[in-house]
């Protein structure tokens, strides 16, 4: 009896052990297989509907946008604009009148020629369109081809950050012939003249691009970059951690500790965007600045900051803090009886607030949208949380205007904040997805305006600065902080370059 | 009895109680936040330490038994309420009812259970009640299949063709001599099928489409504990456990009746 039993027993440890050897031979030969060419693996958090330079809704479609076309001029590390498809230009003496030389010899993906005619047919592409980057080229009144590769634009009045503007990841550069054959299908399969090239794109999954061997710049080192949608902050670390990839966006601070004891992960950070929640003023209770501010008060943005974000966010001071000329344009301490005051006299005491937030889009978004909801809760409103799992269904919820409150962030993408301003700010987008709160208010209007048309550098930092405290004491948002942004690459990775406003990294310098 | 089987009947009765009586036990507010207090570890204040946003991880789990339990118990019903005709009617009458019946059964098994909850709750939003219902949808067809084999089996039986002689009509047969004989082996299935809702549920909740962010259940609190799971594991690991005993206790109670019940009939197992 005991001898059968132990043949059995037997026979089960072997069969176990030899399972257990295949499975580790297996996971061997998976983690050694040999790349074929030099691939970068980049982890991307959210995924986006298109890659159209018309509209943008998050900063993760910049970067593709920014590898996969380019731009009369580009960004510093400084965010400020240089020439990159332009070769000359010159400025009429009344400031209306730009023209522009461009390079010579440049070709699209497809073969096409890049020339002036391109470039005035982008132009006209977003002016035609419904895309809410229309607000880019919104001064420019006239654009005329005067020659292969010479380009007139005429401004609508004057607009000194014209360049910054030209500069702005969707100001990317399309090829007409694609346009044309593609029609709305050009954001799924899109053609440019930049470094890299659009290859694959498995939704849900990944985009790849490959290298554009006629690219006129620096050869870049890569010759594919695969961006690899993962959503989860804590994932993308550990495959970091475990060289499954090279490349990690937006990691949470409390993964870090993990990351930086690891030799061959080097971490790079950057302060970024500002996050806050748009408040629907088109119907109560937030119709009431009071109840408005009184959020404000309610809320403890550096219990939040630290507690919550492990201390990788600063309260927010202003609205942008991104964009240059941010100021200090104020405080609302955290002050929960005057919260409470403030909304029983705006008698909003128990008034019902949807409060849509984003799921893994923003760090840490839904347990910030839950600590929200605690304390206005305390001050007296009966909050509703509603988290949306990903991010194309947030913003159609957000766009069909079920909500009283929902969460954004924005970073500075021009550096200039004429484009923060007027998408979030100017009456004329009350309703689009960037002001989908409804914030009207023909004082700031004026001001945009102003500040846009003036060269005088001190005249345009006091309008600006005006803008922020008129719309600090409108409080149509609760302002909450800006984060720090931190991403972890290879250490033996260099030159990774990072464009703080859109805490974007772009690869076509990267080398090994 | 087994000391198994009495560790399964301890924990389901405390289960039980817990989700009854939570609400008057002198606990925090599942819901109150505290965000000084966050990630505590288990303390003299708090016996199951705080999770991200200060709150209790106690209350909640008691706050999350009465979900499980609803969703459990609600999917089971709505499977019990639907299958237990169909397959009752179809073993009965046979021919082309039968037929119909058992390939619309089919059909539904064909899905796995989370791939046909998770379309479900696509269509219909998220919210306890849907969520419900999608679980539901999966348990229908167990409970047809077995009244069905059941059913076909007592048919033959001299006393189902004794009342047919006598005279009753079909309701009658069915409603007095062949449902009270079929009840033993569809208590073995409802339970075995109660583990498999909870768990269902919790990993409708867990990948995020089951109930909103705050709301205790287990699954959606496992989830949740994910991001601080490195430098915070007792966030992860008491919702985890917690599912896991439950789970343990209904399946230790499911067998126990199958074996006891009667052995003999064969129940198809998820």
């Amino acid at each position: 009896m005991l001898r059968v039993l132990s043949l059995h027993y037997g026979r089960k440890i072997l069969i176990t052990l030899t399972l257990l050897a295949a499975t580790s031979f297996i996971s061997q030969s998976v983690t050694h297989a040999a790349p074929a060419g030099r691939v970068l693996t980049v982890l991307v958090p959210a995924e986006f509907p298109h890659l159209d330079p018309g509209e943008t809704v998050s900063g993760d479609q910049y970067m593709l946008k920014y590898h996969i076309f380019n731009r009369l001029f580009t960004f510093t590390d400084k965010m400020d604009p240089v020439p990159d498809l332009v070769v000359k230009e010159s400025v009429s003496k009344d400031g209306t009148t730009w023209t522009f030389d461009l390079r010579s010899g440049v070709k699209f993906h497809n073969g096409t020629p890049l020339n002036a005619e391109a470039v005035k047919y982008t132009i006209e592409r977003l002016q035609k369109g419904t895309g809410n980057q229309k607000a880019l080229y919104t001064m420019i009144k006239d654009v005329q081809v005067k020659g292969e590769t010479r380009l007139v634009i005429t401004t609508d009045g004057l607009f000194p950050a014209l360049r910054n503007n030209l500069a702005h990841p969707d100001a990317g550069i399309v090829s007409p012939t694609a346009d044309q054959k593609l029609g709305k299908l050009f954001g799924k399969q899109p053609v440019g003249a930049g470094p890299y090239k659009f290859s694959e794109w498995l939704t849900g999954d990944h985009i790849t691009v490959v290298r554009n061997d006629q690219y006129y710049g620096q050869k870049p080192f890569y010759e594919r970059i695969e961006f690899k949608f993962v959503t989860d902050a804590t994932t993308r670390a550990l495959m970091v951690d475990a060289g499954q990839a090279d490349v990690a966006l937006r990691l949470s601070p409390n993964d870090l500790p993990r990351l930086k004891a690891n030799p061959l992960v080097k971490i790079d950070q950057v302060l970024g965007r500002s996050i806050y929640f748009a408040l629907n003023e088109t119907k109560p209770p937030f119709n009431d600045v009071r109840v408005r501010k009184a959020v404000n008060y309610a809320v403890d943005k550096q219990a939040i900051c630290d507690r919550i974000l492990f201390g990788a966010a600063k309260p927010s001071h202003s609205l942008v803090e991104a964009v240059q000329g941010t100021i200090n344009a104020g405080f609302y301490a955290y002050d929960p009886d005057r919260a409470k005051t403030l909304i029983r006299e705006a008698g909003a005491t128990g008034a019902k607030v949807i409060l849509l937030s984003p799921t893994t889009r923003y760090l840490l978004d839904t347990e910030v949208s839950q600590a929200v909801a605690g304390y206005l809760r305390q001050a007296g409103l009966d909050v509703e949380v509603r988290a949306i799992g990903d991010w194309p269904s947030f913003i159609d919820t957000v766009r069909r205007g079920e909500f009283n409150m929902h969460m954004l962030g924005w970073g500075g993408s021009t550096g200039d904040p004429d484009n923060a301003f007027r998408i979030q700010l100017h009456s004329n987008n009350a309703g689009k997805l960037w002001n989908a709160g409804g914030y009207r208010n023909p004082k700031v209007d004026r001001l945009i305006e102003e500040g846009s048309k003036e060269f005088n550098l001190s005249k345009r930092a006091k309008i600006y600065a005006d803008i922020q405290k008129i719309v600090w004491d409108d409080a149509p948002w609760l302002f909450l902080y800006r984060l720090t942004i931190f991403i972890a690459h290879k250490s033996d990775i260099k030159d990774i370059h990072i464009l703080p406003g859109t805490e974007m990294p772009y690869f076509w310098f990267a080398r090994q | 009895m087994p000391w198994s089987v009495r560790f399964g009947l301890a924990v389901i009765g405390l289960l039980g109680l817990v989700a009854v009586c939570g609400p008057l036990f002198p606990l925090p507010d599942p819901y109150a936040q505290n965000i000084v207090n966050a990630l505590q570890l288990p303390s003299a204040m708090h016996w199951l330490g705080t999770d991200s946003l200060g709150r209790d991880l106690l209350s909640r789990i008691v706050a999350g038994s009465r979900f499980s339990l609803l969703i459990g118990f609600g999917a089971v019903a709505v499977g019990l309420a639907i299958g237990l005709p169909f397959g009752l009617l179809a073993g009965y009458y046979g021919g082309l009812v039968d037929t119909i019946f058992a390939r619309v059964i089919d059909i539904l098994l064909a899905f796995p259970g989370i791939v046909l909850a998770l379309a479900v709750v696509a269509i219909t939003g998220p919210g306890i009640g849907n969520l419900i219902l999608a679980v539901g949808l999966r348990t229908i067809p167990v409970f047809a299949r077995v009244s069905r084999a059941e059913t076909l089996a007592l048919r033959q039986r001299d006393f189902v063709e004794a009342a047919r002689a006598l005279g009753c009509r079909p309701y009658e047969v069915m409603y007095w001599h062949i449902l009270p004989n079929i009840v033993g082996p569809l208590m073995i299935v409802a339970s075995l099928q109660t583990a498999t809702a909870i768990l269902i549920g919790a990993t409708l909740s867990f990948l995020g489409v089951g109930v909103s962010p705050e709301v205790p259940e287990w699954g959606a609190m496992l989830n949740a504990g994910r991001p601080y799971m490195m430098g915070h594991p007792h966030l992860v690991l008491v919702p985890g456990c917690t599912l896991m005993i439950a789970m343990m206790a209904l399946n230790i109670m499911g067998d126990y009746l199958r074996d006891r019940l009667d052995p003999r009939f064969l129940i198809n197992r998820d």
